[in-house]
């Protein structure tokens, strides 16, 4: 058992390292705090192919793979969990399901723009009435000769305005429940398809999060993504491995967090020596380290899996619930460890703590994540 | 093998050659080559036995060819470089063309026979290196390391012309800024730890205050740009040897201390205890600079 | 026009420690690096083919520990990539380098532009380059901060103490580069994935035709300590005035106050 990164691994985590520092670090802060997406940096992840890490070079990816991508999403929340974010949904939750389930003509239209990064995908399950009970969403489809008609609403979409590209999840055949729910690629700019404005939320305030709104949407016939009633295995697949980045990201801001600490610790003196003397400063950051190394394991064996061809649900969501709660315990202590100051916005801690916390939700809650995982051994 | 040769451009770094060369020397003659008539004068009242000047190229490495056939008939037992972008162009080609050694800004230089040890330092200022080499010796010198020979009689000049090279020297734009950091005897400098532009007004006092220069470290000339490059101290910029350095707000890295570590005192302003300046300096008033400083100027009633 | 790029695969000197006591450098959780001057130097030859075309081949010589540098080197732009491995060259100096690499161009053959950086970033000799363009018989620019090149003719900017010097020369030549000659590229995951594509040609010495003597470095290492700083480290702590009037005191000492 090989523990070590390959080369290029390493190369690729030291080129996604020199960006986020160089390229990132400098607007993290500030898009953070004007809840402004940042659109400038979406033509240099495409340049450095960071947009399309694990799809074919023949559809315009990298050629890379799921351990890579791993990487690379860490390396990017390390220093800006909202840009891990976008893309995390734009490549594991927008891009994915097209390469797994389009046809030819769909990939032909879609795949080499957004894997290479010319356009931006999002992914829409989620609605008002439709979180962690997927199955209840209400938006529907109606054949009408050569077009979908779509109605209903979307809530808390990733990448929401900015992306061109969105796979959204409606009911063909609401009496079916999950068996009647299908797959559709929809364009900006389709009619009747419109957003509604940003959330305002606790963190992760550099990614876009709108809902989207179906208004008679017309959309072609062939934009049916997979088979009809096919849409609910879509979803469920797509958010195994979309489970994948967003661990990586939690990964990424705890390291991020950590790392912050324990230069802080080493820095600050209180009763003339170091607070990083203090066997109460040692404890947390010993705890720390040993919980993001194991969350580490966790993402890259779901990775592995996935690479291998070995099945990855369970893995994923132990990668995710593990990596998500650990993200919020040592965002927390290193608030803690920062004290006052790490309340205040001089310092990145509190960002990495409000930032953490989404990552325990979305893509599947922690609880979404247990039953996930239970059912994988009790049932 | 019966001549030590110094090589510069610039007379002072010449005048501190010819002592390094009297300290090495065991009975060889000392011969300057120098490239203006300024230098060529500074060694002949310094205490070289013989000065060349090569004039008439359109710059000193035209000479290198007639530099290095002379090298191949003398033999000289050592030649010493001084340290300027042109001397150490010139000493990796001769060194190159005679097969020998060179040692790269050595900061002290002892003799043993034909055996010659050196000190430099590597790892950007981290560590010592103690080296050996055979005579013939090349080493490219630091400057400031040992005091220039009294002025002495000076002795004839032998004006050599001619230098012809490949490279054609299109134009000469002579820097702008001079930067007196090298020469000053207190020297303020300017670190990270202040956080405006302005601040370094306050620094800009304390020096006319204590008739010094204002001097920075890396980030703040080269990331910052807040300072020109000249004022930056450290190993790959100015070396400064004052009597009184006052570092405000200078963490103490360690390629910023190498350029510092010849300072008879050294005063920091830091409020990080941690720090390694503090265990690089003398003195170090420890608090936040934007009380310490202003109360010091006021007490100075700069 | 092909262009030789070398560089020098070093001890990553942030990662370098130094034992107080006994002042021994401690190398142990140091990893390698290309030299930065050398990223500079790679950059500015991938910079020049993309204007006129051509390729860049980089050049190295090192022990077999350099093998880890050639994707890292390859994903930066070059062709190919020329690997003179012995463990020999953990002994050598600035004058058995530029031997070596001297030999290592001349099996190369032909070319037009060699870039080294200016120093490395490890022992920061300033040499290498230099020697290598008196060991070829070629003329050096050395300290450029800014190329051209047209018709077979470059045009450089060297930055010395006393101001700018803009040179020119016919190629063949050797060019040694500083950091503030350009901003190395971040290399995109494709180069990355595509270094290990392309050739790499690995050469010995015994191949080169170079003798044991050559091989002898010149000046020897024998100690390599910490630096020493001995200084008072007294701290003046407390209120501002009272710090304050403790500083006066040592400078009235010095006679400036």
């Amino acid at each position: 058992m090989d523990f070590e990164l390959s080369e290029e691994e390493s190369l690729l985590q030291a080129a996604v390292r020199e960006f986020a520092q160089t390229e990132v670090a400098p607007i993290a802060a500030e898009i953070d705090r004007n809840h402004r997406f940042p659109e400038e940096i979406l033509p240099r992840l495409a340049e450095l192919n960071l947009l399309g890490i694990p799809f074919p070079d023949e559809v315009g990816g990298a050629g890379a793979d799921y351990l890579s991508y791993a990487i690379a999403i860490e390396e990017l929340a390390r220093v800006c969990a909202s840009t891990a974010v976008i893309v995390s949904a734009h490549t594991s939750l927008g891009t994915s399901p097209i390469m797994d389930y389009g046809t030819p003509s769909q990939k032909e239209k879609y795949l080499h723009d957004l894997a290479s990064g010319q356009k931006l995908a999002a992914f829409a399950l989620t609605e008002p009435g439709a979180g962690t009970d997927a199955s209840a969403g209400k938006t529907t489809a109606v054949l009408e000769g050569e077009e979908w008609v779509l109605n209903g609403s979307k809530i808390f979409i990733t990448n929401g305005g900015y992306a061109d590209v969105y796979v959204v999840t409606a009911m063909t055949d609401p009496a079916k429940g999950t068996k009647g729910m299908s797959a559709f690629i929809v364009e900006k700019g389709a009619p009747g398809f419109s957003f509604g404005e940003k959330e305002h939320k606790m963190g992760i305030k550099g990614s876009s999060t709108t809902p989207l709104y179906f208004n008679n949407c017309r959309i072609p016939r062939d934009a049916l993504l997979g088979a009809e009633g096919q849409g609910f295995k879509i979803a469920m697949h797509t958010l195994d491995g979309g489970r994948i980045g967003i661990a990586a990201q939690a990964l990424g801001i705890a390291q991020g967090a950590l790392d912050a600490a324990v230069k802080y610790a080493k820095e600050r003196v209180q009763f003339g020596k170091p607070i990083a003397a203090q066997q109460a400063i040692q404890w947390m950051v010993a705890d720390s380290a040993t919980e993001i190394e194991a969350a580490r394991f966790l993402v890259y064996r779901a990775a592995w899996n996935k690479d291998h061809g070995l099945s990855y649900t369970k893995e994923a969501a132990m990668a995710k619930v593990f990596a998500s709660e650990t993200a919020s315990r040592v965002a927390g202590k290193a608030v803690q460890i920062h004290g006052g100051y790490g309340y205040t916005e001089n310092y990145p801690v509190e960002r990495a703590l409000r930032d953490a916390k989404i990552t325990e939700i979305y893509e599947g809650t922690s609880e979404v994540q247990r039953m996930v995982i239970a059912g994988t051994l009790l049932r | 093998m019966s001549e030590i040769w110094v090589v510069a451009e610039v007379p002072a770094a010449l005048n501190e050659l010819i002592a390094h060369a009297k300290g090495l020397a065991e009975g060889e003659k000392i011969i300057a080559l120098t490239f203006s008539q300024d230098a060529a004068q500074a060694a002949a009242s310094h205490g070289a036995d013989r000065v060349l000047c090569f004039e008439g190229g359109q710059r000193p490495e035209a000479f290198v060819d007639q530099i290095i056939e002379r090298a191949q008939a003398a033999r000289p037992t050592a030649v010493l470089w001084g340290a300027s972008r042109r001397d150490k162009e010139m000493a990796a080609r001769v060194a190159a063309a005679l097969d020998a050694g060179l040692v790269s800004e050595c900061f002290s230089v002892k003799r043993n026979g034909s055996e010659f040890t050196t000190e430099r330092c590597v790892y950007g200022g981290l560590c010592v290196a103690s080296e050996v080499s055979q005579a013939p010796f090349m080493g490219t010198l630091t400057p400031k390391t040992i005091e220039a020979p009294a002025e002495s009689p000076a002795v004839g000049i032998e004006v050599i012309s001619g230098g012809a090279e490949k490279c054609q020297v299109l134009e000469m734009r002579p820097s702008k800024s001079s930067s007196n950091l090298g020469e000053a005897s207190v020297v303020v400098c300017v670190g990270r730890g202040v956080s405006k532009r302005e601040d370094i007004e306050l620094a800009r006092r304390l020096a006319k205050k204590l008739d010094g220069e204002v001097g920075c470290t890396r980030p703040v000339a080269e990331d910052l740009h807040w300072l020109p490059e000249e004022n930056y101290i450290g190993i790959s910029g100015q070396t400064v040897k004052p009597s009184v350095y006052i570092g405000i707000g200078v963490s103490g890295q360690i390629q910023h201390i190498s350029g510092i570590r010849d300072s008879k005192t050294i005063i920091a302003i830091e409020q990080n205890e941690n720090a390694p300046i503090l265990e690089a300096a003398d003195y170090t008033l420890v608090g936040d600079l934007y009380q310490l400083l202003p109360t010091l100027l006021d007490a100075l009633k700069a | 026009m092909k262009i030789i790029a070398c560089y020098k695969w070093v001890l990553d000197e942030a990662d370098l420690k130094v034992e107080a006591q006994s002042r021994r450098l401690l190398t142990g959780r140091a990893k390698s690096k290309i030299s930065e001057y050398d990223r500079n130097a790679l950059e500015c030859g991938v910079q020049l083919i993309d204007e006129s075309g051509g390729e860049v081949i980089a050049l190295t010589a090192g022990t077999g520990g350099a093998k880890s540098s050639l994707k890292d080197a390859l994903s930066r732009g070059p062709a190919e990539a020329v690997f003179v491995k012995d463990e020999i060259m953990a002994q050598s100096d600035p004058a058995v380098t530029a031997k070596v690499l001297a030999a290592a161009v001349r099996h190369i053959g032909e070319y037009d532009l060699i870039l080294c950086g200016e120093g490395s970033s490890d022992e920061y000799s300033e040499q290498v380059g230099i020697r290598l363009a008196q060991l070829l018989g070629i003329p050096v620019v050395s300290f450029v901060n800014k190329v051209q090149v047209a018709d077979g003719v470059l045009r450089a900017e060297r930055k010395l103490d006393g101001g700018i010097e803009v040179v020119q020369v016919q190629l063949p030549a050797v060019v040694t580069v500083l950091p503030d000659m350009n901003t190395p590229r971040i290399p995109s995951l494709k180069q990355i994935l595509a270094a290990a594509k392309k050739p790499v040609k690995e050469l010995n010495l015994a191949g080169l035709g170079l003798d044991q003597a050559q091989l002898t470095a010149k000046v020897r290492r024998q100690t390599v300590l910490g630096t020493v700083m001995e200084r008072k480290g007294i701290r003046f702590r407390g209120e501002a005035r009272e710090v304050v009037q403790q500083v006066l005191t040592v400078l009235n000492k010095e006679g400036l106050c």
